[in-house]
């Protein structure tokens, strides 16, 4: 179908927590967002079939949009017929199938598996098993045979050796490896991704019983890193043995006309694109998506481009695995006021064992946000070791920063997102553009790219994303309330300067679609990509929140009293115009001073 | 139109629930038998573990030569002690199995004994009828009587004869609350309960607990419960649905089964108390799970400030509302049992039935 005949789209995100269905439509030759629902997911206990969650959200939206989309067969109407009835497309993304089971095995584990973990990270993968030949818990042989069977793999990625080197120490570790898949009745199929030079004999290895899938080698040398075919082969796997076994999946293959992508790949096509767009090439552009059980972050720079999918970490049924790997210190941090512990992890399980609800009151709101900024950090920091950004300090240097999934693009204001992914991702230097994809169809547009690109980049170009704005953060440190920086900002709404102090955030607000000029003049300590002390003249786009200076330092110096560092967040949020506690408080007291 | 999320909280249905091994195995039971909880209807061998023996080191032999020597083949049995493998001659030497077992595999060297397998049996769990058989895998029982889904639970499996100790939704379990006599009694306790009440239960062998909210700080002692304990509400201290416990102090006397093993994430299962009732009573089918929200359901508030909160939906609103913490959205207006009417968001709803 060409694209000026597709007047209407759907596009459907079947998650793990919450299916959503998106009507896009044409109004003035521009593609616009009509309606949006999202229902709790059905991939689990107790209907077991996707379709159901399918059927509610369609229904929904056409109750929203007051569009009959659905015949009395319960078949979606396509293409759109006369009287608004139906949709022309319909583009779907699937990220609610379990992740692929997968045992890695190495020579050792800083070099070969690391490089295997990361080959994993491209899709929707999980690590159930490790075995290194320098394991420093010096598991036995037969504790190791016994530790692969009972992580039930569904496929073995044997990496280890560098191309021409030494052969011994990864045909014992295949030896092995060989062994232990032999062992099962119906055994995993196994990527080979080491030595070249090993292939045959390994296939030999196996044997007929096993299915061997041999790719180029992660680690060519042992300075280089080669992960791509092995990602590609996991990613096949994945979609051949999991993805296409998710019940109902056949009815959305059916109606959309692509192919049904993960969630996660069509997220970095997206990210892929705008940094084909970029007009500031030397940096790069960072899609991240916080789901219910899996985050994702695409990272693209240059033509250069990782993804990295963190299964069992998110903000729904995966939630409580974050306080495996994060303290509670470290989500209590971001809060204002004092909250116990204990009321954190209570939270944490509730919404653990039902995934799908919202933060009703300010306190829960301001819990999960700084849960979100947690899960959100280490995502990143899993992805920072293959991402193509040059770093300051620890900072990335972007151009683009999009966040994406619920509790970014159902926080309540602009300035709740724009504040979570600033502390969560710290860019530093100038980032020109922070966007947020409210209507949640971003990754679900990038499955329809595959197939409809020019629609795509209309929708992208023409009101897809809400423009946040922009965000400077000069690079160094010094005392808390020194001054970093002053700064003068002029636009069509007038002219405006200022000091901006270390510590604090400022934000001067330039509406979306008001190009401004910005001339920054830092202090001696701090740089702002140029060099220390220099400053720097730029015109800018303002946004939802407008223009922000994050001079908090990279990476972000915290106050080191408890009290303080309360009184700071308290200033970061009211700053960004996300509390009102505070301002009410106060005004409560000015008026029984009155 | 809005699909809730459901919990239930019935007092007289038909029930049905799969049972199953976790791996291939054997049927016991035929198909409209009568069984009881501690009845086993399906038994399966699990692995016994991996022994590996190196031939070659042994033998002083080259590892690429140990089928010569071998005296057992690839899946015969072997028992401990017995010779696999021997090199005559004039420097005779023999290896012989650690283990009863098979030999599973044969490798670069060295062999693979895969030890006897212990027999695991699957319980039915519950009283009832064999409804249908799973060939190899188990049963599906069926039984008519009361069922109350909970929210959480600590992964154990027990029956027992019901017994109310909490009187209303936010009564607070104590050791007080619990006799002496409780041997083999499955208490159902309000809002919460105290570590001491927990440990008390133990020593007094009761066989399970269910409990509106759970605090954080008794998980240690909850996992190291003997007995199954069923959360229905959830973490914290929230009064117990009133709709649960009226169900639950309606079939006090009555012997329960208690399942709380709970999966979250990419495969879920919530545990539950079943009360299978006397023969002869009316029973209703389980009713359909695809119906919308609609005035008159009876519903559960999930999120603070109304945490565990039940009550009737009387009216949906069009649009959207403003919540406490800023989020605009649709949702329905809930009279709670206090008398209270409150605004809740769908997502913040359960269906009770």
């Amino acid at each position: 179908m060409a694209n000026d005949q597709i007047k209407s789209i759907l596009a459907v995100d079947c998650g793990s927590t919450t299916t959503k269905a998106i009507l896009l439509d044409v109004a003035d030759g521009q593609y616009r967002f009509v309606a949006r629902s999202q229902v709790p997911s059905t991939g689990n206990a107790p209907w077991h079939d996707i379709t159901v969650g399918i059927y509610h959200a369609i229904q929904q939206t056409a109750k929203i949009a007051g569009r009959r989309m659905l015949d009395e067969d319960g078949q979606l109407v396509m293409p759109e017929r006369s009287g608004r009835r139906g949709v022309d497309i319909l583009a779907a993304t699937v990220s609610a199938s379990p992740p692929l089971r997968v045992v890695i095995a190495g020579l050792s584990q800083d070099v070969s598996l690391q490089s295997a973990r990361r080959a994993t990270r491209f899709t929707y993968c999980q690590v159930v098993d490790q075995i290194a030949l320098d394991e420093p818990e010096h598991r036995s042989d037969v504790q190791r045979l016994q530790s692969v069977q009972n992580a039930q793999p569904e496929v073995i990625l044997l990496v280890g050796g560098v191309d021409g080197g030494a052969t011994r120490p990864v045909m014992n570790l295949a030896r092995f490896m060989a062994l232990a898949v032999q062992l099962k009745t119906d055994p995993p199929p196994m990527i080979y991704a080491g030595n070249v030079a090993l292939r045959s004999q390994i296939a030999s290895l196996l044997g007929d019983q096993v299915e061997l899938r041999a790719v180029d080698n992660v680690r060519p040398t042992l300075t280089s890193e080669n992960l791509a075919p092995a990602q590609a082969e996991l990613e096949q796997i994945f979609r051949e043995t999991v993805m296409a076994h998710l019940p109902g999946l056949n009815l959305l293959k059916r109606w959309s006309m692509g192919d049904v992508l993960p969630t996660a790949q069509g997220l970095g096509h997206i990210v892929r694109y705008l940094d084909r767009l970029n007009s500031k090439p030397r940096h790069g552009v960072l899609g991240i998506d916080v789901g219910g059980m899996t985050s994702t972050v695409a990272a693209a720079r240059g033509g250069r481009f990782s993804l990295t999918v963190m299964t069992g970490l998110g903000m729904g049924a995966s939630i409580g695995k974050l306080l495996q790997r994060a303290t509670i210190e470290q989500v209590t941090r971001w809060l204002p006021d004092e909250v116990s512990p204990d009321q954190v992890r209570h939270l944490v399980m509730n919404k653990e064992l039902r995934p799908w609800t919202v933060a009703q009151t300010e306190q829960d709101l301001l819990i999960e946000q700084a849960i979100a900024r947690q899960v959100i950090s280490l995502a990143l920091a899993e992805a920072r070791g293959g991402w193509p950004f040059r770093e300051r300090q620890g900072s990335p240097v972007l151009n683009e920063i999009i966040g994406c999934g619920s509790v970014l693009c159902h926080a309540p204001t602009p300035g709740h997102a724009t504040l979570m992914l600033l502390d969560a991702v710290q860019p530093a230097f100038w980032t020109p553009r922070l966007v947020l994809d409210k209507t949640g169809a971003l990754p679900t547009l990038g499955a329809l790219a595959t197939v409809q690109p020019g629609v795509v980049a209309q929708m992208l170009e023409r009101g897809s994303l809400v423009e946040l704005g922009s965000v400077i953060s000069p690079v160094g440190t010094a005392r808390h309330g020194s001054k970093v920086l002053s700064f003068t900002v002029k636009s069509n709404m007038g002219a405006y300067e200022g000091d901006v102090r270390f510590g604090s955030l400022e934000r001067i607000i330039v509406p979306a679609g008001v190009k401004a000029t910005l001339e920054l003049r830092p202090t001696r300590r701090f740089d702002l990509g140029v060099g220390r002390g220099k400053g720097v003249r730029m015109e800018t786009w303002g946004g939802a929140v407008g223009i922000i200076i994050d001079a908090r330092g990279r990476p972000l110096v915290w106050p080191e009293k408890k009290e303080v560092r309360q009184k700071a967040v308290r200033q970061w949020l009211q700053e960004l115009g996300v509390w009102s506690s505070l301002a009410l408080t106060e005004t409560a007291d000015l008026l029984r001073d009155l | 139109m809005y699909y809730p999320p459901e919990t239930r909280a019935s007092s007289l249905t038909t029930i049905r629930r799969e049972r199953t091994l976790p791996l291939p195995g054997r049927v016991l039971v035929h198909k409209g038998q009568r069984v009881e909880p501690w009845d086993v209807v399906a038994q399966a061998a699990m692995a016994g573990g991996y022994h590996i023996v190196e031939i070659a080191q042994a033998l002083k032999i080259h590892k690429d030569n140990i089928r010569q020597y071998l005296l057992k083949q690839e899946d015969d049995q072997v028992k401990a002690g017995e010779p696999i493998a021997a090199r005559r001659g004039l420097f005779r030497r023999v290896v012989r199995s650690p283990v009863n077992g098979f030999l599973a595999a044969v490798g670069v060297g060295r062999v693979l004994i895969e030890a006897d397998s212990a027999l695991m049996e699957l319980h039915a769990g519950m009283r009832g009828r064999v409804a249908s058989l799973h060939p190899n895998r188990g049963v599906t029982i069926e039984t008519v009587g009361a069922i109350v889904q909970g929210v959480w639970g600590n992964g154990r499996e027990s029956h027992g004869v019901l017994k109310a100790a909490a009187d209303s939704p936010h009564s607070m379990l104590t050791r007080q609350d619990i006799e002496v006599g409780s041997q083999g009694a499955v208490i159902v306790a309000g809002q919460g309960m105290t570590l001491e009440a927990l440990e008390f239960a133990q020593e007094a062998q009761v066989r399970g607990i269910i409990v509106g909210g759970l605090e954080v700080s008794l998980l240690p002692a909850v996992h190291a419960a003997e007995f199954p304990i069923v959360v229905t509400e959830g973490w914290g201290t929230i009064p117990m649905s009133p709709v649960i416990l009226d169900v639950l102090k309606a079939n006090s006397g009555r012997e329960v089964s208690l399942n709380g093993r709970v999966r979250t994430g990419w495969e879920q299962q919530r545990p539950e108390v079943i009360i299978p009732l006397v023969a002869g009573e009316p029973s209703s089918e389980e009713q359909a799970l695809d119906r919308p929200l609609e005035e008159g359901a009876t519903v559960r508030i999930l999120r603070q400030p109304y945490t565990g909160a039940t009550g009737t939906v009387v009216a949906l609103p069009a649009l959207p509302k403003k919540l406490p913490a800023g989020v605009t959205l649709r949702g329905v207006e809930v009279e709670l049992t206090s008398g209270e009417r409150v605004f809740a968001p769908f997502a913040n709803l359960e269906r009770i039935r």
